[in-house]
């Protein structure tokens, strides 16, 4: 069955939302149309305003509507620490785990040769300038344990030696809670290779 | 529906697909390159080893696979080895032989024997072989699979055997020519340094130089213009500054 052209350009464009499929835009498209016209104009108001008003954090390049975001211009916060993550989703994972109170960068991606996306994508050039301009004493790279997140994490990391600061790299093994029989033979050899002594 | 038996295989590149799935690009060994979607590759499932863990590049894999046009779907994966920890020049070095493989090998072609190559380069990066040596071979060798064997030891016009004290031009794919007079900014490469080449004699430095420079010109011309993004990320590296003394770092 076809539906009028407004309906279904309405359906095609709900479709770019990550696993929304014909069927579910469909529905989300018929729900908002029969039941809930007030949402469904709350949501069409608040997109325009997010996509017209979001743009980068001037400093850590997360999402923000103004020029440097809440986190950066916290005064609480102790700014001596960098703390350099992947995605804006890992800002939220470490601040709701880590106990970290410093400052953040987000590259916003990982080094990706076969997509890509090298340095410059990622801002790596900014992220220098603020190293060079702010006093920052740590730098903790907290990209993705995988292939890419390591090779981001290395390319940072050679491109810091010349600062004089520490330079350090979340450590990698054993989640909670998990038992050492199912945990993969990769994780393993890291959590050995990363060992600690009670001292 | 045509379904594969297990065969070991190598992720080249992965890529996010619906929520928590991927698409792998995979080399295995009798299917030559292939593209799976591997379900649920994303997922943290409590007690089941991570499959996540696995789809990355360099864990030796046992993959099956069924399905019959371009996308197959895997139907097993496990691991067939501790996975091979690159870091610093050889991972880049690693990651630069996948985006060769994916961009020169056509999709389920076997190469068993460049299969074997590959695995061989990992395991010299791993231990930390030097960059340059483990990489000039494993090039030779990708052109020689791919059907394009460039004989160090003759000129490919008249077949006259190369000798050691002329110079020689290089035509990318094609061979080598003497090279008489010297005619500006041609790369002449000396007839020593090409017998050691072609007797697979990668170890002097300065025949390293030239086995650089001849893989490099036969790639780039079986890539036809395409940039190798690897590579420019390589050469990024190499021009980060030098590590200072007295530098706090761990």
């Amino acid at each position: 069955m076809a539906f009028s052209p407004l309906i279904d350009e309405l359906i095609e464009s709900l479709r770019c939302l990550p696993g929304v499929g014909r069927k579910s835009a469909q529905r989300m498209a018929l729900h908002i149309l029969e039941r809930n016209r007030e949402g469904g104009a709350l949501l069409a108001q608040s997109l325009t305003l997010a996509l017209d008003k979001v743009g980068r954090c001037d400093q850590c390049r997360t999402h923000s509507e103004t020029p440097v975001c809440r986190m950066c211009s916290n005064p609480n916060r102790n700014p001596s620490q960098l703390c350099i993550v992947e995605t804006p989703a890992d800002v939220l994972a470490i601040e709701q785990g880590a106990g970290f109170n410093g400052a953040y960068f987000v590259l916003m991606g990982h080094l990706s040769p076969m997509d890509g996306i090298g340095p410059a994508e990622l801002g790596i050039d900014g992220l220098l300038q603020r190293l060079q301009t702010q006093t920052i004493e740590e730098v903790i790279i907290a990209t993705n344990p995988t292939i890419e997140g390591d090779a981001t994490a290395h390319f940072i990391h050679q491109q810091l030696q010349t600062l004089p600061l520490s330079v350090t790299r979340i450590a990698h093994g054993v989640p909670i809670g998990g038992e050492l029989e199912y945990v993969d033979s990769g994780t393993i050899a890291h959590a050995f290779a990363g060992r600690k002594s009670y001292t | 529906m045509l379904v594969m038996e297990q065969q070991p295989a190598y992720v080249l590149h992965s890529r996010p697909w619906r929520e928590t799935s991927v698409i792998a690009d995979l080399l295995t060994l009798h299917s030559g390159r292939v593209s799976v979607i591997i379900k649920g590759a994303r997922k943290a499932n409590g007690k089941q080893p991570a499959k996540r863990a696995l789809v990355q590049p360099f864990t030796p894999l046992l993959v099956a696979f069924t399905g019959r046009g371009e996308l197959r779907t895997a139907t097993s994966l496990d691991a067939a080895g501790p996975p091979l920890f690159l870091q610093g020049r050889p991972l880049y070095s690693g990651l630069y032989a996948n985006e060769l493989l994916l961009k020169l090998l056509a999709v389920d072609d076997a190469y068993p024997a460049l299969f074997a190559y590959y695995q061989t380069l990992l395991e010299n990066l791993c231990i930390k072989q030097s960059v340059e040596q483990s990489l000039r071979p494993f090039e030779v060798h990708l052109m020689d699979e791919l059907g394009y064997h460039v004989a160090l030891d003759k000129e490919f016009e008249t077949q006259v055997p190369v000798l050691p004290e002329h110079c020689y031009r290089l035509v990318p794919l094609q061979g080598l020519c003497r090279v008489k007079h010297q005619d500006g900014n041609a790369q002449l490469i000396p007839g020593h340094v090409l017998l050691e080449l072609a007797a697979g004699r990668f170890s002097e430095p300065s025949c390293l130089k030239y086995a650089k420079y001849i893989a490099r010109a036969n790639i780039d011309q079986l890539l036809g213009g395409k940039p190798l993004h690897s590579r420019t990320l390589f050469q990024s590296m190499a021009v980060a500054p030098p590590p200072s003394q007295g530098l706090i770092d761990n």
